[in-house]
């Protein structure tokens, strides 16, 4: 399968502490790519590298065989990669339709004299926006709370409206970090529904979770980072068995239930 | 949308009231103050754009005012440049000082970029104190032309009233189309979330300098008409202090809504008249008065309609804008 994301030798480093020490992965088309670890392990600096939060210390990223390491991260969206947040970023205090909106901005075009004269291209391209806005809230069942302010909606509906509104960006590959945090197990299942149902729609996933029951009943690859180095990658069953991983999560001589 | 037909009703009922107000106002003071509160509401409109959707506190609103009437003026005296041409000629030039100011201001936010934004403010006054020999110095400029169209001259404060009322309503419309645009949504999600903003492929700092030039370019607007109604400006006019009180209408109208900026403008250009009675207490009076509304009603006087219209029951009726 094609490769979509490939991150070279990536080290980052925030005084003399190595958050990330050589770290290399690949992302094929259409996976679900799973990164796991222990708490400060890495995981969410690497994609705050990947989306150009972050400028990594060493190494570059690789996406669509295009370098980006040195874009900034609105740049990084436009190439294709989405992105929700461990701590919810929503804009509370606008409409979820607003939300969703503001994700495609990137997409379109119009500048403040077109939007000034309310030129038809203008009028049309709104239109435009908010068709996708609605069918990407309807795409995460959030339809009822369209006209609520975030701020306002559950926080499992706050989680959802992240992910629509990162849908709304038209991502090739979209980042997930810790999605299932602060959610009980029926939520998580419902969740991972979604998970599925976001793929299906051929866009590839890196999960960043440390719900390792989600993790191994949707992934597809998993990649683990322990003190900012990745000790293992593979799929499922390797990585259930593979000493080093079972003893950063549980300690020695245990195994995964 | 029943209740957007009501709200365009009441605006128009508004613009009907503003339009009979010089056939009745005969005193040149009264109507001169309502230029005023013209000119304020749209100062206020204009940095609603930064403060009000984007979020960035601006202490330089009175600086670019400064420079679009200035450039007006100047235009108008040396070269005899009619009105008409100077309004936008003093436009343009105060998007250019925006541009100007916008770009080292990007990575600064709060107390820093008030600093950094009222230290402009400042220079452009000793600016126009200093160059002498260009901006005529602390006398000022006297003797500004009056808009001409054939032989009919905008020579009262009743007539020009009308230049400043037509001007209002298209930087009124201009600002609500924007709004509603993805522009508007792009200062918003700025105000809410600079990182998910940029995540979500916003070009943060194209549009906080965008905020900038658009805020700077109603104040140049505003700047030309002060200009042309005064007859006379000079430097102190433009000192930061206006600047504050510009940031005062935002917040007592309502940050953020497109009608407070109206409000606001209207309130705090007629309410230190009403309190003239007051004589030496007026200062003292005006200010805790500020202090109170700040405190008491952190979302304005449209916030506060707004949630009178909630508490009735009526969420269908809140301003839109």
């Amino acid at each position: 399968m094609e490769e979509i994301l490939k991150i070279n030798q990536i080290s980052k480093w925030f005084g003399g502490l190595a958050a990330l020490h050589e770290v290399d992965l690949t992302i094929k088309k259409g996976q679900i790519f799973a990164l796991i670890g222990p708490n400060g392990s890495g995981k969410t600096t690497l994609l705050n590298i990947i989306n150009g939060i972050y400028k990594p210390s060493s190494g570059d990223i690789l996406f669509q065989k295009e370098p980006i390491t040195d874009l900034p991260p609105h740049r990084i969206t436009i190439k294709g990669i989405g992105r929700t947040f461990q701590t919810i970023r929503l804009f509370p205090e606008m409409s979820v339709k607003d939300n969703v909106m503001v994700g495609r901005h990137c997409r379109t075009q119009a500048d403040v004299f077109k939007i000034i004269f309310k030129t038809k291209t203008m009028q049309k391209e709104e239109a435009a926006i908010e068709r996708r806005a609605l069918e990407e809230i309807q795409f995460l069942d959030l339809t009822a709370q369209a006209s609520n302010m975030a701020k306002n909606l559950p926080y499992g509906d706050q989680r959802l409206l992240e992910m629509a509104r990162a849908l709304a960006t038209d991502p090739v590959l979209l980042l997930l970090d810790e999605p299932a945090a602060g959610m009980n197990e029926v939520e998580t299942k419902v969740l991972m529904e979604y998970i599925e149902k976001i793929r299906s729609r051929g866009i590839t996933i890196l999960l960043v979770e440390h719900d390792m029951k989600m993790v191994m009943a949707i992934s597809d690859q998993i990649a683990v980072l322990n003190f900012g180095k990745k000790i293992a990658e593979g799929e499922k069953k390797a990585i259930q068995n593979n000493e080093e991983v079972i003893e950063a999560y549980l300690g020695k001589g245990m195994r995964f239930a | 949308m029943k209740n957007n037909r009501i709200w365009i009703l009441i605006g128009c009922a508004a613009l009907f009231i503003l339009c009979v107000v010089p056939l009745i106002v005969t005193t040149r003071y009264i109507m001169h103050l309502f230029n005023l509160a013209v000119i304020f509401a749209i100062l206020t409109l204009g940095l609603n754009f930064l403060w009000g959707w984007t979020g960035l506190i601006s202490f330089a609103t009175a600086g670019f005012w400064g420079i679009g009437a200035y450039t007006s003026a100047l235009l108008a005296v040396n070269l005899g440049v009619p009105f008409w041409l100077g309004l936008p000629c003093g436009a343009i030039t105060a998007t250019v000082f925006g541009f100007i100011m916008g770009f080292p201001t990007l990575k600064l936010r709060g107390h820093y970029l008030a600093m950094a934004t009222l230290a402009f403010n400042i220079i452009i006054v000793l600016v126009l104190i200093n160059w002498d020999s260009f901006t005529r110095g602390g006398d000022g400029i006297t003797g500004i032309p009056i808009p001409v169209i054939g032989s009919f001259e905008f020579n009262t404060d009743n007539r020009f009233f009308y230049i400043n009322l037509a001007v209002l309503v298209l930087l009124f419309i201009g600002a609500m189309r924007i709004r509603k645009s993805r522009i508007g949504r792009a200062f918003e999600a700025i105000r809410e979330s600079e990182i998910a903003g940029e995540v979500m492929g916003i070009n943060t700092h194209a549009i906080k300098i965008l905020a900038f030039a658009l805020s700077a370019f109603y104040s140049g607007i505003a700047g030309s008409l002060y200009a042309h109604v005064t007859m006379y400006i000079s430097p102190d006019i433009f000192n930061f202090l206006e600047s504050v009180k510009i940031l005062v209408m935002v917040l007592i109208g309502g940050s953020g809504s497109i009608v407070g900026a109206l409000i606001g403008g209207f309130i705090l250009t007629f309410l230190p008249e009403a309190l003239r009675f007051l004589s030496s207490w007026y200062m003292a009076i005006y200010g805790v008065g500020i202090i109170a509304l700040i405190v008491y009603m952190p979302a304005g006087i449209t916030g506060l309609i707004n949630s009178l219209f909630k508490r009735f029951g009526r969420g269908d009726l809140v301003i839109p804008i």
